[in-house]
């Protein structure tokens, strides 16, 4: 369980300190605050820790995923006149992952020192969904030089998955049929393509909707394990492609993974989806709001809260705030 | 003119420069009108009137010090999009305590505009939108409108409100500056 990340130099972060949920872990704010930066960071943190420790496996995975430039990782580092050190900590279960690089460094980090255990798995899923594009594309990025970011091929790896051995438990089984019932089929797959099937046939995935075929990848991932207990989901505005009528029934399957052991984080600007998350979740459910801003010197903050309404202060409510006083400046108030 | 100032729960509230104002809420009713019908009228908590105006104001506290979780939550599920259980009682509410007035024959003067204010602590300003819009749904006055025309004829304010709004905390300080409100220390 990843508990807690202190960050300095690092991309659009000067400085940042963070305890986490072990639940659902929600990133609001306006675009360009960071959020989708410390979701990358923190999965190719746990990604690489699956196989090996290794300290070049991180570089690659950290270089991988965010693309800077020449896959320089000194490009990572927060831009300040006269040069930057960044370093990043990061705690899970305890135990430190930590490392750090200058804005001079090349593919190399100094000072990496990983303490943590081999983890479960960790599940990215972008903004843009990839199973349409799937076919050909590991082949296509494992042989070229693919200017690619690392979690497009990494979540069509965890799709392609086999189903895991045995009878899904009754809990999985019962999230399983709510994603069919919602997806209004099943996932087929022939080779590296995949189909949505109902009783009017195999629809090949490029002809559904995007939004069905996020709850198809939702439906693979728990299927194939990748979505146990232990496990943790990074998503990237889960809202996008997705009609409001349907975060209800998303908000439920994760709460439900997380009561399942499941740690998420998500960057949002959906206030449907904060509201339903915060309105859904039961008292011992385990969700925490931080919301990020730039403060009067342009430097990003985040504070952090168990409920929504106690950040108020933050992009998403600022919008709804507009909207508010232009009513009561037409009721004449 | 006088500072006048009620309290409701946790909630102390200074009404400056006003001519008169009332706690109407009183449990148990203290008045003969308050409890017209034997108490099947709900009335708003506080009557206030000025100069020009007068004040229907009614408070909900769901972020009182030491509320539960459970029922911050509860009642949020009451204000959100697809419910207008809190948005019928409190239209209700105004409603009623215009009829209470007009039938105890202490109609508001009908040369004075009429507010109906609903403060609830904790509403962010989205649910505010939402239950703003459905506070519309009372009589409003439309100057000009076909209830302008019933008023002139009838000499009778049914359409009686001029307007209707949510405030959470910070947006009743941001609007009115003279209706100071804050918290008292609980023991």
């Amino acid at each position: 369980m990843l508990e807690k990340i202190k960050l300095k130099n690092f991309t659009a972060f000067e400085s940042l300190q963070l305890d986490f949920s072990p639940g659902v872990n929600l990133f609001i704010g306006a675009n360009g605050t960071g959020k989708t930066h410390l979701l990358k960071l923190l999965y190719a943190a746990l990604s690489t820790q699956r196989e090996t420790r290794k300290k070049e496996s991180f570089e690659r995975k950290l270089a991988n995923v965010f693309l800077p430039q020449g896959k320089r990782l000194g490009r990572l580092a927060h831009r300040v006149k006269g040069g930057a050190t960044c370093e990043v900590h990061i705690i899970r279960d305890g135990k430190v992952l930590k490392f750090q690089f200058t804005n001079r460094s090349q593919r190399q980090l100094k000072g990496y020192q990983n303490q943590w255990e081999a983890a479960h798995s960790a599940v990215y899923i972008p903004v843009k969904e990839m199973l349409a594009d799937a076919p050909g594309l590991l082949s296509l990025y494992n042989e070229r030089q693919l200017h690619l970011e690392g979690i497009y091929p990494d979540i069509v790896q965890k799709a392609f998955l086999p189903p895991l051995k045995g009878r899904p438990s009754a809990q999985r089984r019962e999230l399983l049929e709510l994603l069919q019932q919602l997806m209004t089929g099943k996932v087929t797959q022939k080779g590296e393509q995949f189909f949505l099937q109902d009783e009017r046939g195999e629809l090949e995935f490029s002809l559904v909707a995007e939004g069905l075929r996020k709850l198809a990848l939702l439906w693979l991932l728990v299927q194939n394990g990748s979505l146990l207990k232990g496990a943790t989901l990074f998503w990237d505005e889960p809202e996008a492609n997705l009609n409001p009528s349907l975060l209800k029934e998303l908000v439920k399957i994760l709460l439900y993974l997380q009561r399942e052991g499941v740690q998420i984080f998500i960057a949002t600007h959906s206030y449907v989806l904060l509201q339903l998350l915060e309105l859904q979740g039961l008292d011992n459910d385990k969700v925490r709001f931080y919301s990020f801003k730039r403060d009067e010197k342009g430097k990003i903050i985040a504070e952090d809260s168990q409920q929504y309404q106690d950040v108020q202060d933050n992009a998403i409510g600022q919008a709804f705030d507009d909207i508010y006083n232009k009513k009561l400046t037409q009721l004449g108030l | 003119m006088a500072n006048i100032t009620l309290n409701e729960e946790q909630l102390r509230f200074e009404f400056n420069n006003v001519q008169s104002g009332v706690k109407f809420d009183m449990q148990p009713p203290t008045l003969p009108e308050h409890d017209l019908l034997g108490g099947k009228l709900r009335p708003v908590d506080f009557i206030i009137e000025t100069a020009d105006s007068v004040f229907f104001i009614e408070v909900k506290d769901p972020k009182h010090i030491g509320a539960r979780s459970r029922d911050v939550k509860e009642f949020m599920r009451k204000a959100r999009g697809t419910s207008t259980e809190l948005g019928d009682t409190l239209i209700s509410k105004c409603k009623d305590t215009y009829i209470n007035r007009v039938c105890t024959g202490n109609q508001p003067d009908p040369t004075k505009n009429l507010f109906y204010y609903v403060l609830i602590t904790g509403l962010d300003t989205a649910l505010l939108v939402h239950l703003t819009e459905q506070l519309q749904s009372l009589p409003v006055l439309k100057p000009g409108g076909a209830e302008l025309e019933k008023l002139h004829s009838h000499d009778q304010r049914w359409d009686f409100v001029n307007a209707a709004a949510a405030f959470n905390l910070q947006t009743w300080r941001a609007r009115f500056p003279d209706f100071l409100v804050e918290r008292k220390l609980v023991e």
